[in-house]
């Protein structure tokens, strides 16, 4: 595992719980014995966790549930 | 709203031999209400085109749930008729968002990320994490390229993995993981701009900000 792999792929599947215990031992090994990448790991999953924060969720409008019941012919 | 997604359209379903079904497709498809909401507002950008997508989504799936497989990902399903339903109706009704800015951004994409070294600001990454705003997410998520934005929302908006991402996308799992990571690097990109531009960062480039070099803990 190098440096590039990591920056452009590893430290995403790392954020997103997406690495294999294989990988996952490769990508510790790699970002202990480089400050870079453990670097760009935090910066990483930081950013990810503002954007997941930060995005207002959008709940539904009140009367769109009972539109969507009343359209339904089990209903009628 | 399409004619098809009105109530009496839904007469030709054979749903008088089956009103269980429908029971049951009510009761485990109304819950992701708000999350398909959710989607929608963000695919289509408005109130008012989010609610008829969502109508629509869920007139579709309840036609169509006696195809669904039992002990599958419902949530999943739901999500990839929505997708379907977005882009072969609503997109083309979709005002679209300046591209320019993105297009230069992509072009100097490699060249950021493989930047190196020498840059002696002070943890500016930080600096910047802490002060983006809310409405500068959303904005600089909003005008993303629709293809990375779907799988930016899917993944980390929905919680998504990129197995379930790419059976809603229906592309394969490569696919979804070239798409995030590039999305997530423009909106990087684009926020860094936001955060100077709006003078929360002081002086250097984004460019040399994005070696991050002079960060520490």
């Amino acid at each position: 595992m190098n440096c590039k792999q990591v920056k452009e792929e590893m430290v995403f599947l790392f954020a997103d719980n997406e690495m294999g215990q294989e990988l996952l031992v490769a990508f510790k090994r790699h970002v202990s014995a480089c400050p870079h990448c453990a670097r760009e790991a935090r910066f990483t999953r930081t950013f990810l966790t503002i954007v997941r924060k930060r995005v207002v969720r959008q709940s539904a409008p009140r009367g769109l549930r009972s539109k969507i019941l009343a359209s339904f012919p089990h209903r009628r | 709203m399409p004619a098809e997604t009105t109530p009496e359209a839904a007469t030709d379903l054979d749903l008088e031999s089956a009103p269980r079904l429908g029971w049951d497709f009510e009761a485990a498809a109304i819950p992701y209400l708000d999350g398909l909401y959710n989607m929608a507002y963000r695919l289509t950008r408005n109130a008012e085109d989010a609610e008829d997508l969502v109508q629509e989504t869920y007139f579709k799936a309840y036609k169509h749930y006696d195809k669904f497989e039992a002990g599958t990902n419902l949530k999943a399903w739901l999500f990839r008729i929505m997708k379907n339903t977005f882009i072969n109706g609503y997109r083309k009704k979709q005002s679209q968002p300046p591209q320019s800015a993105f297009s230069e951004i992509e072009g100097t994409l490699e060249t950021l990320v493989e930047a190196e070294t020498g840059h002696q600001a002070k943890n500016p990454e930080q600096e910047f994490l802490a002060k983006v705003l809310d409405e500068d997410v959303q904005h600089a998520l909003d005008a993303l390229r629709e293809d990375y934005r779907m799988v930016i929302l899917l993944v980390d908006l929905e919680g998504f993995s990129y197995k379930e991402a790419a059976s809603i996308l229906e592309v394969p799992v490569g696919t979804v993981m070239s798409r995030l990571y590039r999305g997530r690097r423009m909106l990087e990109r684009v926020l860094l701009e936001y955060a100077q531009n709006h003078g929360y960062l002081r002086g250097g480039e984004p460019n040399k900000m994005r070696t991050r070099d002079a960060a520490k803990n």
